[in-house]
C-alpha cells in the first residue's frame, strides 16, 4: 500500500514505535548468491509492482525508493539479498536502476504478517470516528494508522485489543480525507446549491425547507414537468444517470393566473418562480445549509464547505447578494432593481415584483439560492433567469424574493 | 432561397452536430424574413444535446456588412436559467424558427442594402454553437 502523505507524526517517543524496535539500519553489500529455480519461479509479479515481485522472497518486509530515489528493501535476513535483487530486477531495470544499488534494511516483520495486521486493523478501526487510514507501510516495515488530532488514545485502545503487536503499529496524526465533491456530484445529506435533475432538465436545488412538518426543498416552478400546477415531478440528485433513486417529488406549484395585479394583458403571472418538492424518507437532507465553493466569481464548482442560513430577509438596491448554482457556482453582485415585473422570453408568463442582480449566471443555475453574507447568511430568494445583454452575454440575474415565495408556497421553516 | 449549411461544432465527445442557418439570400423591403436554425445529428450514434432555457433560447444576430449591430433576437430578453438535456437520434434535427420583420433594435425599419446573419444556440455555459455568417440582401 502506498502511504498517504502524513501531515505530522505524533509524539515520537510514544508513537513512532517502529524506529525504536528496528534493527540497525546498516545497508548490506551486494551479494553473489544465486536464487534457486524454485525461487525464481515464485516471483511472478507485475514488473511495475515491486511488492508483488518481491513478496515471495523469504523475510521480505517492504520495498521503496528513498528520498534520493535509491531502492531500499526490508529483509528479515540479509542472506536473502540475492533473491531480493533477482526478484526486483524487472522493476529496478524499468526505473533505470541496477540491482547492485539495492540497499537492504533489516526488517522485523515479513510482508505476509503486515498484510494480515493491515486487514485486521482496517476492519477494526476504520469505522471508528477519528481513524483516517490504515497502511501496510512498505517504507517502515510497520502498519501505519492515520488518526485525526485528539483521536489517538481511542484508536490505540482499540488496536491493542486486535492482537497486533504494539511495536508493529505506528500512528500518524493526519487530516481527514475528504472527497472533492462538486455542485454537480452526488452529495448527502442534500443541501442547497446542488444540481438536481428531473426528466429532461438540469436545475439547482434552492434551499431545504419544512412545510407542515414535511421535509422539502424549494426550486423553480419552471424546474417541474409543467410550470404552474402539480404533476408530481420526480427529482434526482445529481441526476438519474448517476444516482437513480428518486430523492424528492413535487408537491406544491401554484398555477399562473391572469388575475394577478400588474399582470399584462394576455399574460399569466405569479409573484415567484418557485415550487416545493418533498423528500423521500430515504434521502437525508440538512436544513439551513447551502453548498459553498472557494470564493465568489471565480468559476469554481468544487464544494469547500457550507453557508449556514441564519435568517430570512430581503435585499435593497446597492446591497451585495450571492448565489450558488450548479453551472456558474458562487457568484455575487449588487442588487440593481427591486420589485420589477418581468416577461419571460418566449412565453406568455410574467413574474411580478422580482429582483435584479448584477452578477453572472448560466443555464442550469435555475433554482439557485440567493443570499446576503458569506458565511452565516440571510436567505433572500431563488434565482430563475438571466437577462441577455446586447452583446449576447448575461451579467444580470433575476430572482424571486423570499416574501413572494412564502406568499405563494406558504410559510416555510428554512433554518 | 439561399441556404447556408455549416458544420459548426462538436457538443459531445466524438459526436458531431450540425447547426445550420436556413434563410433566403434576399427579401423585398418590408417583407418579414423567415430564418430557421436547424440543429441536426448527421452521425451514426445518438448525441446528447444541452440547450438553454424553457422554451429553448436561440439567437439570431443581424449586422450591417461592416459589422454594425442591427438586430438581435435575444437583446435584453429574460431567459430562464434551466438546462435542457436532449438526446438527438441519428439523422434527426431540431428546428428553431423566427421571422425578422426588417426592423432594428429600436423598432425602426432598416434600409435597403446588404446584411449579415448569424445563428447562435446557447448550450452548457460557457459553450455555444454559432453558425458562420450568411449574407442577406434587402431589395427595394
Amino acid at each position: 500500500m502506498r502511504t498517504p502523505t502524513p501531515v505530522q507524526a505524533l509524539a515520537a517517543g510514544t508513537l513512532i514505535l517502529a524506529a525504536a524496535c528496528s534493527d540497525g539500519n546498516e545497508p548490506t553489500a551486494p551479494s553473489n548468491e544465486t536464487p534457486s529455480a524454485a525461487m525464481q519461479g515464485a516471483n511472478q509479479g507485475a514488473p511495475d509492482d515491486p511488492i508483488a515481485l518481491a513478496r515471495g522472497v523469504p523475510g521480505f518486509g517492504g520495498f521503496y525508493l528513498d528520498a534520493a530515489g535509491k531502492p531500499v528493501v526490508y529483509l528479515k535476513s540479509a542472506a536473502h539479498r540475492a533473491r531480493a535483487e533477482q526478484a526486483l530486477t524487472p522493476f529496478l531495470r524499468s526505473q533505470g536502476l541496477a540491482p547492485s544499488q539495492l540497499r537492504v534494511l533489516p526488517g522485523r516483520y515479513d510482508w505476509t504478517q503486515l498484510e494480515d495486521w493491515f486487514s485486521r486493523a482496517s476492519a477494526g478501526v476504520l469505522a471508528i470516528p477519528g481513524a483516517v487510514f490504515v497502511d501496510a507501510n512498505e517504507a517502515s516495515n510497520r502498519v501505519t494508522i492515520g488518526v485525526q488530532q485528539g483521536s489517538f488514545a481511542r484508536i490505540r485502545g482499540i488496536v491493542e485489543r486486535l492482537g497486533i503487536p504494539p511495536e508493529a503499529i505506528e500512528f500518524q496524526e493526519t487530516m481527514p480525507v475528504r472527497l472533492l465533491a462538486t455542485l454537480r456530484g452526488r452529495v448527502r445529506p442534500v443541501v442547497g446549491g446542488l444540481q438536481i435533475n428531473f426528466p429532461g432538465f438540469l436545475c439547482t436545488l434552492g434551499f431545504n425547507a419544512v412545510r407542515n412538518g414535511q421535509r422539502s426543498f424549494i426550486t423553480n416552478s419552471h424546474c417541474t414537468n409543467h410550470q404552474g400546477g402539480v404533476e408530481s415531478t420526480p427529482y434526482y440528485q445529481p441526476s438519474q444517470n448517476i444516482a437513480p433513486a428518486r430523492v424528492a417529488t413535487e408537491v406544491s406549484d401554484p398555477v399562473y393566473s391572469q388575475s394577478k395585479t400588474g399582470c399584462p394583458p394576455g399574460y399569466r403571472c405569479r409573484f415567484s418562480d418557485a415550487s416545493r418538492a418533498a423528500y423521500t424518507s430515504a434521502t437525508t437532507s440538512t436544513l439551513g445549509r447551502i453548498a459553498k465553493t472557494a470564493g465568489p466569481n471565480n468559476g469554481s464548482i468544487t464544494i469547500s464547505g457550507n453557508f449556514n442560513v441564519t435568517a430570512e430577509g430581503s435585499a435593497s438596491v446597492g446591497q451585495v447578494v450571492g448565489k450558488v448554482g450548479r453551472t456558474t457556482g458562487w457568484t455575487a453582485g449588487k442588487v440593481t432593481n427591486t420589485c420589477v415585473n418581468v416577461a419571460v422570453s418566449g412565453t406568455n408568463l410574467g413574474q411580478l415584483c422580482q429582483t435584479l442582480v448584477s452578477a453572472r449566471s448560466g443555464a442550469g443555475d435555475s433554482g439557485a439560492p440567493v443570499f446576503k453574507g458569506s458565511s452565516n447568511v440571510t436567505l433572500v430568494g431563488i434565482l430563475w433567469g438571466g437577462i441577455v445583454n446586447p452583446n449576447g452575454s448575461s451579467t444580470t440575474f433575476v430572482y424571486s424574493p423570499m416574501a413572494n415565495i412564502e406568499r405563494e408556497l406558504g410559510a416555510l421553516t428554512t433554518f | 432561397m439561399g441556404i447556408a449549411l455549416i458544420l459548426v461544432s462538436t457538443l459531445a465527445a466524438g459526436v458531431p452536430l450540425r447547426l445550420d442557418l436556413v434563410l433566403p439570400d434576399h427579401a423585398r423591403r418590408g417583407k418579414a424574413v423567415p430564418i430557421t436554425l436547424r440543429l441536426s445529428n448527421p452521425g451514426p450514434e445518438p448525441a446528447t444535446v444541452y440547450l438553454q432555457g424553457r422554451p429553448t433560447a436561440f439567437d439570431i444576430v443581424i449586422t450591417r456588412a461592416d459589422g454594425t449591430p442591427v438586430w438581435r433576437r435575444l437583446d435584453r430578453a429574460v431567459i430562464s436559467s434551466i438546462l435542457q438535456v436532449r438526446v438527438l437520434p441519428p439523422g434527426q434535427a431540431i428546428e428553431f424558427t423566427e421571422r425578422w420583420s426588417q426592423q432594428d433594435d429600436r423598432g425602426q425599419a432598416v434600409p435597403v442594402g446588404e446584411y449579415r446573419v448569424t445563428g447562435v444556440l446557447p448550450t452548457d455555459p460557457p459553450s455555444e454553437l454559432r453558425t458562420q455568417t450568411v449574407r442577406l440582401r434587402i431589395l427595394p
